[in-house]
């Protein structure tokens, strides 16, 4: 089983880029691939059940629909760090399914050989 | 498909002292897999431990029985002697020094060894176990405490993380208290890749944790380099 990482550093300011690594994530989770979205700059606001109301892009999944299933898929979400605290959101916030980390997790998980694939 | 470079490719026309300061030098690593390499499928092995004689063959006993022995350790310095001939043998040791894993404080262990070299790798070790040593002082090591606060990843923490970490003498203890949650995540992946070992993680009443950390005798320096504690 191979670990990727999908970036997401879109909100709602860009419905089809905030949509589409998810899109692409959660194909992976359904395949059997271990499977993580990794939420930079407006993408961390997805985390949050404020942020992520209402997006959804023509032709693709509504977005919380889609992250509820990415999540039961067995996909994980990280929010950065960095970005959320200027943006005001902590770990009260979060969504089901999504942590805030920092980016020695990251660099910790690509150097133990997981992929990161820039989708949008 | 194997991964593993068969001994008789990797011992091929070596000297015999060569192969054995690699075997060495790779245990001193905690190399198992790459000190595996270099022993003949039909190794013969001999150890006197403290509890008494065991012997074994073959390659997958031998790994395990290394496995065992220098998994224990949480991080470790290692290092290795100058390997030197006694006639058509070859002579060497080990040594590691560190954190246990079970967290019952720094121990030493050091194995002399008596190998013999075949066409296919190393076919016969003698080995001489001092078992596992308890450092008596280590649990007088002082903690080191420090509370980070509210710093995260783009506030200056593995930066900070480090200079605490390199103020702690070697073996010794470094707790660190975090608020941010981004360094509830980061603290122990930083730790790790600093080289050095989180012994526990405890959640305060107020949402904060505590990581206690074991500082390994080698630091990180700011290019990344392993180097020596000073």
């Amino acid at each position: 089983m191979t670990q990727l990482m999908f970036n997401c550093t879109h909100g709602a300011d860009d419905p089809e880029r905030a949509t589409l690594p998810f899109v692409a994530a959660n194909v992976a989770a359904t395949s059997g691939q271990q499977a993580v979205v990794v939420c930079t700059i407006d993408g961390v606001t997805l985390g949050t059940d404020e942020g992520i109301e209402g997006i959804a892009s023509p032709q693709l999944p509504v977005l919380t629909d889609l992250w509820d299933e990415f999540i039961g898929n067995g996909g994980e979400v990280w929010l950065c760090g960095a970005c959320t605290k200027p943006r005001g959101i902590s770990e009260e916030h979060v969504r089901k399914g999504a942590r805030i980390v920092g980016a020695a997790k990251i660099i910790e998980t690509v150097v133990m050989g997981a992929t990161p694939i820039a989708f949008a | 498909m194997s991964t593993t470079t068969p001994a008789s490719t990797t011992t091929a026309r070596l000297p015999a002292i060569e192969v054995v300061r690699a075997f060495a030098g790779a245990l001193a690593q905690r190399d198992i897999p790459g000190a595996a390499q270099l022993l003949s499928p039909d190794v013969q092995v001999r150890a006197l431990l403290p509890r008494g004689l065991v012997t074994w063959s073959g390659i997958p006993e031998t790994v395990d029985h290394f496995e065992f022995w220098l998994g224990r350790f949480l991080a470790t310095w290692g290092t290795a002697t100058e390997p030197s001939l006694v006639e058509d043998r070859v002579a060497t040791s080990w040594h590691h020094d560190g954190a246990y894993a079970d967290g019952t404080g720094r121990h030493v262990i050091e194995q002399h060894a008596v190998v013999s070299v075949a066409d296919d790798g190393i076919d016969r070790i003698d080995l001489l176990c001092s078992g596992f040593r308890k450092v008596q002082d280590s649990d007088d090591l002082e903690i080191e405490r420090w509370d980070a606060g509210d710093l995260g990843c783009s506030d200056g923490l593995p930066a900070e993380l480090r200079r605490h970490l390199q103020a702690v003498q070697a073996g010794g203890v470094l707790e660190v208290t975090v608020r941010d949650p981004a360094a509830k995540e980061d603290l122990p992946p930083l730790t790790r890749m600093m080289g050095h070992a989180v012994e526990q993680i405890d959640e305060l009443p107020d949402g904060r944790l505590v990581v206690r950390i074991r500082r390994d005798a080698c630091s990180i320096e700011p290019h990344g380099n392993l180097g020596r504690s000073s």
